[in-house]
């Protein structure tokens, strides 16, 4: 039925309709009826603009002139034809609506959308520019409408690595994660609802995610899944600028049993508790381990994820810190999206993972540069957050109290973003 | 044929075993000099401070900032300094003068300009010439940036340049003040101006 109607509108924008007395009321629609995805929505779309479209020029009396840009005439040449074909008199009132899938670029100075009617980018027009096309043409009122995505798809995912020389990649992380226990582990870019993005260089998860295993490996002394999960996604937040912004919130449930002693670092694994299973969803109340599921459900709530609040007494009381947790404290100072007044008041959560004033030491590859308390380098990092792009702990140069607790000393390398 | 191989699985279990060379958990003394590699790393560390001095210098300037934040920025800006009066020049592209100022007196006087609003920034990336060592066994080496330095008055620009500006980087073995050990470390000292120029848009 859809289908019969559009052809009726495609049959329409053929036939010229001008009255003699009245002026017209041009409406241009364009969909993506036949993509694989949004078919049907589009053909909805197209057919209940039309009939708006087409009572409302009725009810002010003008004569609907539609054209319907659909099927074989979805096409970048037949907008342009049809955009710069129009004429139209003083009186006359132009609607264009585009449904359908949409982007921008980072080069792309406009707030509106790119109609992505060619998928492979080839020709496809910015919104504004066919609004402005139209109100050169002098007609009484334009409207212009696009329904599309707006997200920016070429943001450049960082390359640089910098992981620190020397420090060799683990083979014992990677038996931590996969000879340790026996289940699964299940993990999506984005919850129920989202979007997840993505640029040339890659999806925005897979880098985040395959950044974390390869800090894990060369920087970590130990690793658990929901460790690795958590900081996959701070990372994605801290240095994808586009992933932040739409609030992109990977999910991950684990359904691990029975851990598996190894000859690995034993006296490093967590105490074995009985079967771990952690569902991680924003609405779930889900116990301990409370990190997993704290953080995920601040960070979907669109605010940053904040460290673990100190350990109850019911908790392990020799669980050393969490790395992804002292990563993601420490980048949180340096959160830029947060104020200044908000950032040097996280700095009180410091107690969760180190003594006070603990000591720490700034690499660069493989040469300590600098050794400062901790007070001074947390004072740095709220000043300069802008600068920071990334830091990161090298857990296998840092040090614990006596209770395996706290951090009395803390390797850190720091991400700089370039000089804008 | 398998003899052949121990030698070899000798030399990469050792290599596997190697630590970075200021690994940290021991407290060391410093060595005596620095190698290739590590000069180099401190020249990565020297850049990346200098930087952050023109970021200082930006959060020191930004009237739209609270007080405690521009403080913190001109406290922790002269931590990365030998003493607070090493001196710093000034020029002006108006007056063609250039001023000395010591360090404080300096990041003091950027927080109280009376524009309106001010901006400092980085314009490109920093450089530092090549190390050189003393007879005493420190390196010195000269650092450049860039600093665009833009002004307002009633929301109209009315003032604009751009100054490079030179910067001693002195990197010797010190005395941690909070941990009494002694450590290579980066410290900077005078500032002079390299060229200003005028700003037209």
């Amino acid at each position: 039925m859809r289908s019969i109607v559009l052809l009726l509108v495609c049959c329409l924008c053929l036939t010229s309709l001008r009255a003699q007395d009245k002026p017209l009321f041009h409406v241009i629609l364009v969909g993506a009826t036949e993509d694989k995805v949004l078919a049907g929505a589009c053909q909805l779309d197209i057919v209940n603009v039309h009939d708006q479209f087409r009572t409302i020029a009725e009810s002010i009396g003008y004569t609907y002139k539609p054209g319907a840009l659909v099927k074989e005439y979805f096409s970048n040449a037949y907008i342009q034809s049809l955009v710069t074909g129009l004429s139209c008199g003083p009186d006359d009132i132009i609607v264009f609506y585009y449904t359908g899938h949409g982007y921008n670029l980072s080069q792309y100075a406009g707030n509106f959308p790119i109609m992505m009617v060619d998928t492979t980018g080839a020709g496809n027009f910015p919104l504004m520019l066919i609004h402005q096309e139209l109100l050169k043409k002098k007609a009484r009122f334009c409207l212009t409408i696009g329904d599309c995505c707006n997200r920016v798809v070429d943001e450049k995912l960082p390359k640089d690595r910098s992981l620190v020389k020397g420090a060799d990649c683990n083979p014992a992380i990677y038996r931590q994660l996969f000879l340790q226990q026996r289940g699964g582990v299940i993990a999506s870019s984005s919850k129920r609802g989202q979007v997840s993005g993505a640029s040339p260089g890659g999806s925005f998860y897979t880098w985040a995610l395959l950044e974390s295993m390869n800090y894990a490996c060369h920087y970590n002394e130990q690793v658990t899944w929901d460790q690795l999960l958590d900081d996959a996604q701070n990372r994605m937040r801290k240095n994808i600028t586009a992933a932040r912004l739409s609030k992109q919130q990977s999910i991950y449930e684990l359904n691990l049993a029975n851990p598996v002693a190894s000859a690995a670092t034993p006296d490093r694994l967590q105490p074995s508790a009985a079967d771990t299973s952690v569902a991680v969803q924003p609405e779930a109340s889900l116990g301990p381990p409370p990190s997993a599921a704290m953080q995920t459900t601040v960070a979907s709530s669109g605010q940053a994820a904040t460290p673990a609040p100190p350990a109850s007494p019911a908790a392990a009381p020799t669980q050393r810190p969490d790395f992804s947790d002292v990563n993601n404290f420490l980048n949180s100072l340096a959160d830029e999206s947060l104020s200044y007044q908000e950032r040097t008041s996280r700095q009180t959560q410091a107690s969760n993972f180190f003594v006070h004033n603990a000591k720490v030491r700034v690499y660069v590859n493989t040469t300590q540069v600098a050794q400062m308390p901790l007070e001074q380098l947390m004072s740095r990092y709220s000043l300069l957050a802008t600068s920071i792009r990334q830091i990161n702990v090298v857990e296998r140069l840092s040090k614990l109290d006596p209770s395996g607790r706290f951090y009395t000393e803390v390797a850190v390398q720091e991400i700089w973003h370039p000089v804008k | 044929m398998k003899f052949l191989y121990i030698p070899v699985l000798l030399g990469l279990l050792l290599a596997g075993l190697s630590t970075p060379t200021r690994a940290g958990h021991a407290p060391a003394a410093p060595a005596d000099t620095l190698s290739l590699d590590e000069l180099k790393d401190f020249g990565e560390e020297a850049k990346t401070r200098i930087r952050t001095f023109v970021d200082y210098l930006g959060i020191i300037a930004d009237k739209n900032r609270p007080l405690t934040e521009r403080n913190e920025a001109i406290r922790t800006a002269l931590q990365m300094f030998k003493t607070d009066d090493v001196k710093v020049q000034v020029s002006n592209i108006n007056t063609g003068t250039v001023n000395v100022l010591p360090l404080r007196q300096y990041l003091e006087k950027i927080k109280s300009l009376t524009y309106d609003k001010v901006e400092i920034t980085n314009f490109e990336s920093v450089r530092l010439s090549k190390w050189e060592q003393n007879a005493d066994g420190s390196y010195q080496a000269t650092g450049i940036y860039f600093q665009e330095f833009k002004a307002w008055r009633n929301g109209i620009p009315v003032y604009n340049d751009k100054t490079t500006k030179k910067i001693d980087a002195d990197l010797r073995v010190r005395e941690d003040p909070f941990y009494n050990e002694k450590n290579w470390m980066v410290l900077f000292g005078n500032i002079t101006v390299n060229a200003t120029e005028r700003v037209y848009k």
